[in-house]
């Protein structure tokens, strides 16, 4: 039973059959689109685009820090310790 | 027309360092589009097998192009671990992106390093390398939320026919991910028997 994401059948269109630098290029234009998406949420709760884009960099800060604890687990590594992951 | 914002920062970002000759792959949301997974990620993030004492460089480099360093000093060692945080303002970006420096120092980090690849950015002759999906299923493992296991079954899944599967599962054995592992078969190929049963 698939928990984490969408069963094949179920799961939208892949994106295998576009070159890498078209799924590059379309991540790029995700991201905006997921940016202008929180920008304009913020801007229509908080009425200025001056509050918007403070919220916004807020709102980075908070994802950056549980960024950075994902990363540093992802170089610590879970190998035991006095082993060298071979 | 979109800014493009942060392929205009892995491009400034690696363009910077592309001199510095440390072993380095681009391992955050650009290498997830690259290996046909493409989700709403701003992370920009380059590991590089670059000594702490040499960071100096790598840090003027970026700051040249334009960086700006998120810390001082620059270099944190967080749990004895290397990370250098930047940010970067593309030109017509709503929100500035963070671009991180991540120092491998495990032997998986450097030989996820050896077997990048070479990619080229949309617009860019030039090509910066991205980790391979074995690699990158592993280091999503690692990373360890929700969100990077289901980045790793979606990896998995859509990359079957270029994954090595013996490197793959030995590096998944030699970290200690074996349920992990189990855990994203299943739902990459619910169909099929998970390793390790």
């Amino acid at each position: 039973m698939s928990q984490l994401i969408p069963p094949p059948d179920l799961a939208p269109p892949g994106i295998a059959h576009l070159s890498p630098t078209d799924r590059m290029r379309l991540w790029a234009q995700l991201v905006d689109e997921g940016d202008r998406f929180i920008y304009d949420g913020f801007r229509q709760r908080l009425g200025s685009n001056e509050a918007a884009r403070q919220a916004c960099l807020e709102w980075l800060e908070r994802r950056y820090a549980e960024n950075a604890a994902a990363k540093i687990r992802m170089l610590k590594g879970r190998r035991p310790a006095g082993t060298n992951g071979q | 027309m979109a800014s493009e914002g942060v392929l205009a920062t892995l491009r400034a970002g690696w363009d910077a360092i592309r001199p510095i000759t440390a072993p380095k792959a681009i391992i955050g949301g650009l290498a997830l589009a690259a290996w046909n997974h493409a989700r709403y990620t701003r992370d920009a993030d380059v590991l590089v097998a670059i000594p702490p004492e040499q960071v100096d460089g790598l840090v003027t480099a970026l700051v040249k192009a334009g960086f700006l360093t998120r810390h001082d000093p620059p270099l944190r060692i967080i749990d004895g671990q290397g990370i250098v945080q930047f940010t970067f303002q593309p030109a017509d970006a709503l929100m500035p992106f963070q671009f991180d420096v991540l120092l491998a120092t495990t032997p998986f980090q450097r030989e996820s390093l050896s077997r990048a690849v070479p990619r080229r950015l949309p617009g860019d002759d030039a090509a910066v390398a991205v980790v391979r999906p074995d690699d990158l299923i592993v280091i999503k493992l690692l990373a360890g939320r929700i969100i990077d296991r289901a980045d790793a079954a979606m990896v998995l899944r859509e990359n079957r026919n270029d994954i090595d599967f013996d490197h793959l599962h030995r590096v998944i054995v030699a970290e200690g991910l074996e349920d992990d592992y189990r855990s994203i078969w299943t739902d990459a190929y619910p169909d099929e028997p998970a390793p390790y049963q």
